[in-house]
């Protein structure tokens, strides 16, 4: 009988992921003078990846480099952790508290990530900022890594990493998941952690009526 | 709109900056700043009064935009860009882009490799955008705010500086004093004003105020 519960619990919880599954993710955004910014994040879908919520684990690369800290004279500069943060056109600023949904048409998103939280802190050492907001201004896509240089950056003489689009298309930006075989490593989905832990649990019980 | 303060990002260029040239330091409060804009003008042919007079023409003045300018934020205020301050060039459509971990005047500095819509210079320009100016264009720091360098941003900033107004009483009272309806016309480059009337205002005083700017004709 107890076995028979716990299956249930186990075929629960797995409609349930069924339902809205966690993947990896991975996004490129090309702007009009040949830049890319590019990355990954772990993200649930309940649609196939037109949108994704609970966005964590996030990796960003501007041509290649990724935003990552760099350490000069011994002192470090920016911060490993990547955070998102969305764009809210009331306060006509990032806000940490709305929740950030990455959609698969890059004209309905409305969010930055970057080593800071761009709620309270607007000075980031690496940002990729995908905003469409209409209402307030003009839609806009920046990426840059304040801390590093790149081929695009020394042809235009520029300090350090920047790309802007002004007039971003939909076409500009692609989300596309992971396939599972390509995923390398990153934590267990807390679902497939609850799925083993009520494996675990089940084989214990059956063991100790054993 | 929030703005934050904090130490400013010791990008390379900052540390550089503040370890020989002693313009900035790590220590000091600033406010991030990303530009893109145009350097824009006019192109101005005067009128040639030769001896013989079908050899004669007309003077003209066409919108144009001014590729190959070096454009900076001006840190230390001085008018010119300094070695080591943030510069860029402006693209063959007059396009620049530009960041800073300070906040500072913007300047084009346009000379001789520079090109007038194609054309060689023939007399050296300045064209400057206060901190005020860019500040205003600033929808949020992590954002690109757009400012373009052109005869009549200059005429802005000087009159915010020299008499002491807002950015948007100087805005209107150009657009007034020239005759343009649409105030936020002034902020353009000549070449995306889209009013026929405004543009042609724009051209008449961006000649008068391009002639005031050149700093000397090349030899």
């Amino acid at each position: 009988m107890k076995l028979l519960y716990m299956a249930a619990i186990v075929s629960a919880i797995l409609s349930v992921s069924a339902a809205a599954s966690a993947a990896t993710f991975y996004f490129t955004y090309t702007f009009p003078d040949g830049q890319q910014a590019s990355g990954t994040f772990n993200g649930i879908t309940s649609n196939g990846g037109q949108s994704v919520t609970n966005i964590s684990n996030l990796a960003v690369s501007l041509n290649g480099i990724p935003f990552a800290p760099v350490t000069v004279s011994g002192v470090t500069y920016g911060n490993a952790t990547l955070q998102i943060n969305a764009w809210n056109p009331t306060l006509m600023a990032f806000d940490d508290t709305t929740p950030v949904t990455i959609y698969a048409n890059g004209a309905l998103n409305n969010f930055a990530i970057s080593d800071v939280d761009a709620a309270v802190n607007s000075n980031p050492d690496y940002e990729f900022a995908y905003i469409n907001d209409a209402t307030d201004m003009d839609s806009e896509a920046v990426a840059a890594n304040f801390l590093q240089t790149d081929s695009f950056s020394a042809a235009e003489g520029n300090p350090t990493q920047l790309a802007i689009d002004s007039s971003p298309v939909a076409s500009s930006w692609q989300l596309s998941e992971v396939p599972p075989s390509q995923v390398t490593d990153g934590p267990l989905p807390l679902w497939a952690i609850g799925v083993l832990g009520a494996v675990l649990l089940g084989l214990a019980s059956r063991r100790l009526r054993v | 709109m929030q703005i934050s303060f904090k130490t400013p990002r010791p990008t390379r260029l900052a540390m550089a900056i503040a370890s020989v040239l002693a313009l900035g330091s790590t220590h000091s409060f600033a406010a991030v700043a990303i530009v893109q804009g145009v350097v824009g003008g006019v192109y101005y042919a005067p009128p040639a009064f030769p001896d013989t007079a079908p050899a004669a023409s007309l003077g003209s003045a066409v919108p144009s935009v001014y590729a190959g300018a070096r454009v900076c934020f001006d840190l230390n205020g001085n008018g010119v860009c300094d070695p080591g301050e943030p510069s860029t060039t402006s693209s063959s459509t007059g396009s620049f882009k530009l960041s800073s971990s300070t906040l500072a005047p913007l300047v084009a500095q346009i000379g001789t490799s520079a090109t007038n819509n194609g054309n060689a210079i023939t007399s050296r320009y300045v064209f400057r955008a206060n901190v005020a100016q860019i500040q205003a264009a600033t929808k949020h720091p992590m954002l690109a705010a757009t400012v373009n360098l052109t005869p009549l941003s200059t005429e802005i900033a000087v009159a915010i500086e020299n008499q002491g107004i807002t950015v948007n009483s100087a805005i209107v009272e150009l657009a007034r004093h020239i005759g343009v309806a649409t105030a936020s016309n002034v902020l353009l480059p000549p070449t995306q004003v889209t009013h026929a009337g405004d543009q042609a205002a724009i051209v008449k005083e961006s000649v008068i105020a391009q002639g005031r700017l050149a700093r000397g004709a090349v030899q």
